[in-house]
């Protein structure tokens, strides 16, 4: 977020009211091979990183090692690699797999990522931060929808959810999933709470428009969230 | 073809802008010199030797045969046009391609004046710089650069500009983003920016900096 001060994302107090449920934090699409992405949960950062198997992977943005983002490493295809000692860790379970300081043995078990389940689920990525038994809501019962750009509010989740519920009348299904009614189209707006000071609005429209259509509705939808999101971030 | 000592830059090793002419000059292979130039702490570009250069005391410079150039855009437009034939990094038609890259290297000066200041006065703890407003100016760019690419890659396109290959644009706009984290400037909300990045950071003859990793 454009919080300038202070590299920690201040959320603790957010984050004890939502541990345990699936948040979407990015269009799936968006997760490219080779790439580590940068998100941020409930005040905690997340490196998030798909493997050459096509499996997304969500670890704690913070070698443990010594503390340096993961999100600025290389996605090996396997493996994320730390950006400072070149420590290595696993997909799936984040296990260290090598130091390279210490070639001469296997690194110990006990050392690895912090790993957050993540999943896919209708074109997005969803994170829980407690390990849940239940895969993630399936949204207009799975029906096709587009997903739309997501987009980066300057605001707390509680203050993006009195613009959604004024301005775009939206109805609240839960305290982060929301539904609009728009020219013979849902919209469904679920979202991500990042820190104190930020959420992100992912969207996504049922049923899908023409593929003719397609760019030009994108533009018209992201043009329509930077409303509601100036709105939001508005004093 | 030209010799080896015909051109030569003067840059800041830190500077963004100077940071943009190393990156087209490895890209297009043009062979130069460089000698050191001690900006900080020794201030060489407040030099007399300098300031006959740039009466402006700011990197980068390049010097050739006859003529002196200073201001990165206006070296990349050189340097491009004289050592690109294809026009691949900064076309010289259609019209609108020419306009698209002018209108680019305009935002990008601006990024880099804001991200110039949060860097140097958090890590050169240069004085007299209000960096939350440079700050604020930065992230509004950066959030109509996020928006752009993202709609680039919508529409199958890797760079700033329509063409297939990356432009003076990308280069221009690349040094102050891959940067600004220096300036407490986060990259953390500009999911397209950082593809971007790493898309760039994969070209041929891509060369690094200090602070910028390979992807």
């Amino acid at each position: 977020m454009a919080a300038p001060e202070g590299r920690a994302l201040r959320g603790a107090g957010v984050r004890a009211l939502a541990a345990d449920r699936w948040f979407t934090v990015m269009r799936s699409e968006e997760l490219v091979p080779r790439h580590v992405a940068q998100t941020a949960l409930l005040g905690q950062e997340i490196a998030l990183w798909r493997d050459d198997g096509g499996g997304v992977n969500a670890f704690e943005n913070r070698c443990p090692h010594r503390g340096v983002r993961l999100s600025i490493g290389q996605n090996t295809g396997l493996e994320l690699r730390c950006r400072y000692h070149g420590w290595r860790f696993a997909r799936g379970d984040g296990r260290c797999t090598h130091i390279p300081a210490d070639p001469s043995r296997p690194p110990p078990a006990v050392l690895r990522a912090t790993v957050y389940q993540a999943a896919v689920q209708q074109g997005f990525i969803w994170v829980a931060l407690s390990p849940l038994d239940r895969p993630p809501p399936s949204w207009g019962a799975g029906a096709p929808w587009l997903t739309l750009r997501s987009t980066p509010v300057d605001a707390g989740v509680e203050r993006v959810r009195a613009v959604l519920e004024a301005a775009a009348q939206a109805i609240a299904h839960d305290a982060y999933t929301f539904t609009s009614e728009v020219e013979q189209a849902r919209l469904t707006l679920m979202l991500q709470p990042m820190c104190e000071a930020g959420t992100v609005i992912h969207a996504a429209l049922t049923p899908p428009p023409l593929l003719a259509d397609r760019l030009a509705v994108l533009r018209q939808y992201a043009a329509r969230l930077a409303r509601l999101r100036d709105a939001a971030e508005a004093p | 073809m030209t010799p080896v000592d015909a051109l030569t830059l003067h840059d800041d090793e830190h500077g963004e802008d100077s940071y943009k002419v190393r990156l087209l000059l490895a890209f297009l292979q043009v062979p130069h010199r460089r000698p050191p130039m001690d900006v900080y702490p020794g201030e060489a570009h407040r030099s007399a030797a300098f300031l006959a250069l740039n009466p402006l005391g700011a990197c980068p410079v390049i010097v050739g045969e006859g003529f002196i150039l200073r201001d990165a855009h206006a070296i990349l437009q050189y340097l491009a046009a004289e050592h690109d034939p294809a026009g691949l990094w900064s076309p010289r038609a259609p019209p609108l391609a020419m306009a698209r890259v002018a209108m680019w290297l305009g935002f990008a000066a601006e990024l880099t004046i804001a991200v110039s200041a949060a860097r140097r006065h958090d890590m050169l703890l240069e004085r007299g710089i209000d960096v939350a407003v440079a700050r604020i100016q930065a992230h509004r760019l950066l959030r109509v650069l996020d928006e752009h690419l993202w709609f680039a890659e919508q529409e199958e396109r890797a760079w700033l500009c329509p063409q297939e290959h990356p432009t003076i644009a990308d280069i221009a706009c690349f040094a102050p983003a891959v940067l600004c984290e220096e300036g407490d400037i986060s990259r953390l909300t500009y999911p397209a920016i950082r593809r971007w990045l790493d898309r760039f950071k994969r070209l041929p003859d891509f060369t690094a900096m200090a602070g910028v990793f390979g992807a």
